[in-house]
């Protein structure tokens, strides 16, 4: 604002205009524009918002009221104290619009923090909603690892126990798989049928069968070179089926064990000497890979 | 006048009181061109402010009065043009007040709106407790 006022001096002037002259008139008549300006103006003074939000221009305005009022007093021309009286209810407006502005921008600075607020909680809400799905993922995480490591601890103890029986049943790992031999002392000579050696050897490895439902076997039965070749095709044959009827007898789902005559083939030793032809006469039971599936045949 | 700032209040109250005594019941006061100045002062102020904008009818008021103000000065009727001067003073900072209102209630109606906004986003996030 650039106006200021006389604060006292209108008011001094008034009253000593107002005894000098007191044999002009009577009592003044009521002027409405002064009426009016004086009731707005006591509104506004007896808000409190106005009064913080503009002070400067109420005390114009009530300078005015005072200009007018003594000019009523004097019994002055009507238009003179209209003039003050308007001045004065201008001026009030006036207040009242900075009160609006003032009220506007104590809204926007309360907006302001409201909003800060509201960022920190959208924020907050993110940053909870991230950690809530990385906690998810970890506990999804954390549950296949476990998994995954109780399997391969069954496994590691699956392969143990394999290692450690096929250890006792003196099997040898070779391209066919892992082949158990069993030798001819478990044969009566010319014999198909095992004895009782035979017959214990065989109760581990039926052990182990059950033990790994999945491994099947293929009973091969060899001879040395005595005899004619049919013969001893048929001679091997039988003392593979004679194996195998020993498994099955000893539980083994006989779809897990299938029999070959190989005859005099595939010789492991010499047949020139008695001990050659000994090792020769054999049967050898291929074991097959965890799974079921034999690496080769012959 | 009650618009402009005196050295010695005393000697206002002097000066006034003897005006008064010599004049009678009215009144006629000197020449005041300081009030003109005072008047386009003001007025440029609203322009500056935007009030052709936010206030046009209070501005335009203002603009009419300096005119008529400047027409009395001229042709001698010293009081009428003081009084219009200060007519159109009032008038223009009434100009300046509604325009800062209006200004004012713009940005906080846009500061809403965006809370407004992000309130929504907050709730859409947060979805009612059953």
């Amino acid at each position: 604002m650039n106006t200021s006022h006389i604060r006292h001096g209108s008011l001094a002037a008034g009253l000593l205009a107002g005894t000098l002259l007191t044999g002009c008139a009577g009592t003044p008549a009521r002027n409405a524009q002064l009426d009016q300006a004086r009731s707005d103006y006591a509104a506004a003074n007896n808000d409190p918002q106005v009064t913080r939000a503009a002070p400067e221009q109420l005390r114009l305005a009530s300078a005015n009221l005072s200009e007018a009022t003594a000019l009523q007093q004097q019994k002055a021309p009507q238009a003179d104290v209209d003039h003050y009286a308007r001045l004065a209810t201008t001026q009030v407006v006036t207040a009242r619009q900075l009160t609006e502005a003032d009220a506007s921008q104590a809204y926007v600075k309360q907006a302001g923090s409201q909003r800060s607020q509201m960022m920190l909680q959208a924020s907050q809400q993110q940053t909870q909603r991230a950690q809530n799905q990385a906690a998810t993922a970890n506990a999804r995480a954390d549950n296949a690892d476990a998994q995954a490591a109780s399997a391969g601890a069954q496994a590691d103890q699956a392969q143990q126990q394999n290692a450690a029986l096929l250890t006792a049943l003196n099997a040898k790992q070779t391209d066919r798989g892992m082949v158990l031999t069993l030798g001819s002392v478990l044969f009566d000579s010319n014999d198909a049928s095992l004895n009782a050696s035979g017959e214990r050897s065989l109760d581990k490895l039926g052990q182990f069968l059950r033990d790994n439902p999945k491994r099947n076997v293929r009973v091969e039965g060899y001879t040395d070179s005595t005899g004619s070749a049919a013969y001893n095709r048929d001679l091997s044959q039988r003392r593979a089926d004679a194996v195998r009827s020993a498994l099955v007898d000893g539980g083994l789902d006989a779809q897990r064990a299938t029999t070959k005559g190989l005859g005099q083939d595939f010789a492991v030793a010499s047949n020139q000497t008695a001990s050659g032809r000994q090792q020769n006469r054999r049967v050898e039971v291929v074991i097959s890979d965890a799974d079921g599936t034999f690496p080769a045949t012959r | 006048m009650k618009m402009r700032p005196i050295a010695s209040i005393g000697t206002a109250a002097a000066a006034l009181s003897a005006i008064l005594l010599l004049a009678g019941c009215s009144g006629q006061p000197p020449k005041a061109d300081d009030s003109l100045v005072r008047a386009k002062t003001a007025i440029d102020q609203a322009t500056l402010a935007g009030a052709g904008q936010y206030a046009p009818m209070d501005l335009n008021n203002a603009q009419s009065q300096l005119q008529a103000a400047n027409t009395a000065q001229a042709s001698g009727d010293y009081k009428q043009a003081r009084y219009q001067a200060e007519d159109a003073e009032v008038d223009a900072q009434l100009a300046l007040a509604r325009t800062q209102a209006g200004k004012s209630a713009e940005a906080a109606r846009q500061v809403q709106q965006g809370n407004q906004a992000l309130q929504n986003q907050v709730d859409s996030s947060n979805p009612p407790q059953p």
